[in-house]
């Protein structure tokens, strides 16, 4: 199965499943949990199914590349169920089975693993799901999102598609992998991850970038105090990469990293407490009696 | 009274490998006196766990409690009784309750009792309510919710067995019911079984590929590993620790034999080991000589499969952490650790407490002091070790969250390789020595100085930063550097203050310049704490410990000294009668007289012009004497030549006793009658405090 049938697969598996197949969220952002479909419709007691496939960037992963394994961009594969049904594990089981994983011949194994966002003030429970020890899903019950304890539980499934496709093409480097009609991955996006990576290492103007973030941060601030909770978290998301570049760049020492943390998830917590009452305004339309 | 077994299966999503054994243990404790304390009897309890359950069995359990035999207490005879001997509403109501007729209830004292027998309640209804209980007493270090009653539990919990014998317990827990349907291993076809009893449990899950005994998988997989590393032709690296994880990571267990490049065997053994270990959870194998194999076994949970499939992203997994290795290896190897040393700066150690590179510092002072104290001729090395001994926690690989447990192993790698001497490097692992009871200390006196000073340094930064240990919270693991700092003082023999290491250790940090006494005090009490333990594991008795730390104490080997001295002295005859002797020295002082004092305290001032009676004038002669060459014999801690030397007095002692009334009206001569006993006991005291050994009749 080639890349885009992996993505069309998992969306008319999950869309089959009661989920709303939404789009990426056309900001930069580090991981889907960003994407307003996980952030904000995780808040609140209205209940939300969906699912998307979701861009992502990690400045700091960049290996210019070189790495078969690594990119500072990939894709993730996003799945939110709020509630968390009781036959979630099975689903997602069916859900590799659909994307043509022989489950029944290999080792898939749920580990232990305590997921933290520190700068999303967000938490979770669950595991990382291992392929014959390679770890292709993160599988989280979220148990907090931007400060605040969550009732009901929503699970997120949030699956490595990269990886899920060297395994099923069996190739050796993420650059082999086939996204589609003969045109590979590399093909598409390697000259990415060469320009990138001496971006974000090198060419990136710190200046710029701190610039940059005091302002989104203000202007999230900003935006809070005027009830614009949706834009506001905009600005949040846009501060919370900006500090991933200039982390990448090396321009934050390791004591004020924590002071940045510190700040960014002040922020989340003011756009979650924003959203919820926002919701309460509208009166919760989509809880349904 | 008829018996049957009990059962009751947690069923839960995958349980993180860590909390199943300790759960286990709270199950079986929480059962135990959940049953007692419901009088319910039985003949024998198991706790056993897969990943994906909890499971406790009670066999033989007596059907209901014994019934109870009670004495209920009724009103007075004067409200019970009217006048015409007939009940009262009161004294009726009382016979109501007890379902006796009225001769049957007793009078005693002016009040009505009654004798009665409560039945026994059947366990079928007592069990439900212990069996929710149970689950919910399980505490694990985190806890989740998932469903609308938003209790919390390790993972989600999905099914429910509770049964007594063939009939099923009513349990219900979080969105869960009990039932008598149990889950077999997700693979297997039919999901899931009804139990006709508890009996046919095991059987059943055995039929779903679900080995329920630990031990039984246990055992199996070492079996398969055994054979696996044979094909290899060689055998596992023995890792105990790791055996117990993996038992608790498959239900239905095999195991996959992998290879890896050779080429990447000219990598340290231990950075490949830790590799497959701490991430992977894989096994190492080597051949008959320890050499290591490149093959490796990892233990994979799904009965349908060929391993061959399972083999090859195994391989690649692993081939992609040895790259990542030896890529961070090959990066380092660029970098000297000297030339680290400065970057240490940007790394903060623990808040308020500076810099790593300010620790290092601290580090080839303390280190270099300790070496001129106690090995001379390692003062050279100790500094120069001191100084690279933190720059391996900035190197790519231990900064690596999967090789982190390869500090101090790296940088003994690194120093070797870039040609530190072997002292200087040896010691850079041998700084985190013993990493827990039981470990080995540091072999080497250059590693014993670097070792003594990064735990004086982290007990007195603490402690100077009020991150003190209290009952289980002991983040910065203070009560394992203190016990390694007494295992490596009593080991190497070394006589030190250790008031005056710890004096030393506080003058390394700036900010603690005026509170020198406030840190010193708790954190040499904190040390003698675990000098208590460590005599507690060496067999001495809880009276011959308060004999020994209850005087003045500052120097561990000493202690340890003296307690095998009191070992011999006890096994020899008339020890007893000496002991006794000696007590009454000591019981005749005054009840609040201090034990504790330091020796360079003055003695008490004993008037010669005061004693009276010649066995007193004789006995502070004798007892001058004593101090003299106890002086002497301490310092070269002859222990048994200490007591000798005490027992010289005893005659004396005696004679003091029969011919001195010590209680003398005289105040002046009391007093100093006072002052000569307690001069007396000084010297007692600088072996122990004998008053407290318990006499037994075996040894008078």
């Amino acid at each position: 199965m080639n890349f885009q049938e992996i993505i069309i697969t998992l969306q008319t598996f999950w869309a089959r499943h009661g989920c709303l197949v939404v789009q990426p969220y056309d900001l930069e952002k580090g991981a889907s949990t960003f994407n307003p479909a996980t952030f904000l419709r995780v808040l609140g007691p209205e209940p939300w199914a969906s699912a998307n496939v979701e861009p992502c960037r990690r400045p700091k992963d960049g290996r210019y590349g070189e790495n078969p394994n690594r990119g500072q961009h990939y894709y993730q594969f996003q799945v939110i169920l709020k509630p968390s049904p009781a036959n979630i594990q099975e689903l997602y089981r069916q859900s590799l089975a659909e994307i043509g994983l022989r489950t029944d011949q290999h080792d898939i194994r749920f580990t232990e693993d305590d997921w933290e966002s520190p700068t999303l003030g967000a938490a979770g429970l669950g595991w990382q799901v291992w392929l014959d020890g390679l770890e292709i899903t993160q599988f989280t019950y979220f148990q907090q999102m931007g400060g605040i304890e969550l009732n009901p539980i929503a699970g997120e499934i949030t699956y490595g598609l990269e990886r899920i496709a060297m395994f099923l093409q069996n190739v050796e480097s993420l650059f082999e992998i086939e996204w589609g009609h003969g045109v590979k991955y590399g093909d598409l996006f390697h000259a990415n991850e060469v320009q990138w990576s001496t971006y974000n290492f090198e060419a990136s103007d710190p200046q710029t970038l701190f610039d940059a973030f005091t302002a989104s941060e203000k202007e999230t601030q900003r935006l809070l105090g005027l009830n614009l909770v949706l834009p506001a978290y905009d600005y949040l998301v846009k501060s919370s990469h900006l500090f991933n570049l200039l982390d990448a760049r090396g321009a934050i020492s390791v004591t004020e990293r924590v002071g940045y943390i510190t700040r960014l998830r002040n922020l989340a917590k003011g756009v979650a407490q924003g959203y919820i009452k926002h919701r309460e305004e509208l009166g919760h339309p989509l809880l349904k009696e | 009274m008829s018996k049957q077994d009990a059962l009751l299966e947690i069923g839960c999503e995958e349980l993180p490998v860590d909390y199943i054994a300790p759960a286990m243990r709270q199950l079986r404790a929480a059962a135990e006196t959940k049953l007692k304390e419901s009088r319910l009897v039985y003949d024998s309890l198991e706790c056993e766990a897969t990943p994906r359950r909890l499971v406790l069995r009670v066999r033989g359990l007596n059907t209901a409690q014994p019934d109870l035999d009670k004495e209920l207490q009724g009103p007075t005879s004067a409200v019970a009784y009217k006048a015409d001997g007939s009940l009262t509403p009161a004294g009726e109501g009382f016979l109501r309750k007890t379902c006796l007729s009225p001769d049957q209830i007793q009078v005693r004292d002016g009040r009505l009792w009654a004798q009665v027998r409560e039945t026994g309640k059947p366990a079928q209804d007592l069990l439900p309510d212990i069996f929710l209980a149970l689950i919910k007493v399980l505490s694990f270090p985190k806890s989740m919710r998932w469903e609308p009653t938003q209790v919390r539990f390790a993972r989600p919990v999905r099914w429910i067995v509770a049964l007594l014998g063939s009939e099923v317990l009513p349990v219900a827990f979080a969105d869960v019911t009990s039932g008598r349907t149990t889950r077999f291993h997700p693979l297997h076809v039919d999901k899931q079984a009804e139990l006709k009893s508890t009996a046919e449990y095991e059987a059943v899950l055995e039929q779903g590929w679900v080995i329920l005994s630990v031990a039984k998988r246990r055992e199996e997989m070492k079996k398969m590993l055994i054979a696996r590393a044979a094909e290899c032709g060689g055998r596992i690296v023995e890792d105990e620790e790791l055996l117990d994880m993996v038992c608790m990571m498959a239900e239905k267990p095999g195991v996959v034999k992998g290879g890896f490049k050779p080429v990447y065997l000219s990598i340290a053994r231990e950075i490949i080991v830790t590799a497959m270990r701490e991430h992977q959870r894989y096994f190492a194998v080597e051949d008959a000589q320890g050499k290591l194999l490149p093959f490796f076994l990892a233990v994979y949970d799904n009965p349908l499969a060929n391993p061959e499939n399972i083999r090859p992203g195994c391989e690649r997994v692993l081939e992609a952490r040895l790259k990542d290795a030896e890529f961070f290896f090959r990066e380092d190897m660029k970098k000297p650790l000297a030339t680290l040393v400065p970057e240490l700066e940007r790394v903060l150690w623990i808040k308020g407490l500076g810099s790593l590179l300010d620790k290092t510092k601290r580090l080839e002072i303390l280190s270099e002091w300790l070496a001129i104290k106690l090995e001379p001729a390692s003062a050279g090395s100790a500094k120069a070790a001191a100084h690279l001994a933190k720059a391996d926690l900035i190197t790519n690989m231990v900064q690596e969250k999967e090789f982190t447990s390869l500090q101090g192993i790296m940088g003994t790698f690194y120093a070797t390789a870039q040609g530190a001497p072997e002292a200087v490097a040896q010691a850079i692992r041998e700084q985190y020595q013993p990493r827990g009871a039981g470990d080995t200390c540091p072999q080497t006196p250059t590693g014993r100085m670097l070792a003594l000073a990064d735990k004086l340094d982290n007990l007195v930064g603490c402690w100077g930063a009020g991150m003190i240990p209290t009952g289980a919270k002991d983040p910065y693991a203070l009560r394992r550097a203190a016990q390694g700092i007494v295992a490596i003082m009593l080991e190497a023999g070394y006589r030190i203050s250790i008031a005056e290491m710890i004096l030393q250790a506080v003058k390394g940090f700036a900010q603690f310049k005026d509170r020198a006494p406030e840190i010193v005090k708790p954190v040499q009490e904190f040390i003698l704490g675990r000098m208590e333990t460590d005599l507690a594991n060496r067999k001495c008795t809880p009276d011959e410990i308060q004999a020994l730390l209850g005087v003045w104490t500052d120097d561990l080997t000493a202690v340890l000294k003296k307690a095998e001295t009191i070992r011999i002295l006890r096994q020899q005859a008339g020890f007893s009668a000496q002991i006794i002797t000696f007590s009454r020295v000591v019981n005749i002082l005054p009840k609040d007289t201090p034990r504790i004092w330091p020796p360079e305290t003055a003695f008490p001032a004993v008037k010669p012009e005061l004693l009276q009676v010649a066995v007193e004038k004789e006995l502070f002669a004798g007892a001058q004497q004593a101090k003299q060459d106890l002086d002497v014999l301490l310092k070269a801690g002859d222990f048994a030549g200490v007591f000798q030397k005490l027992t010289v007095l005893l005659p004396l002692i005696n004679r003091f006793f029969e011919d001195v009334m010590v209680m003398d009206k005289d105040e002046a001569v009391k007093t100093n009658r006072l002052n000569l006993l307690l001069y007396l006991a000084r010297l007692l005291w600088t072996l122990a405090d004998f008053s407290r050994l318990v006499i037994t009749e075996n040894q008078t």
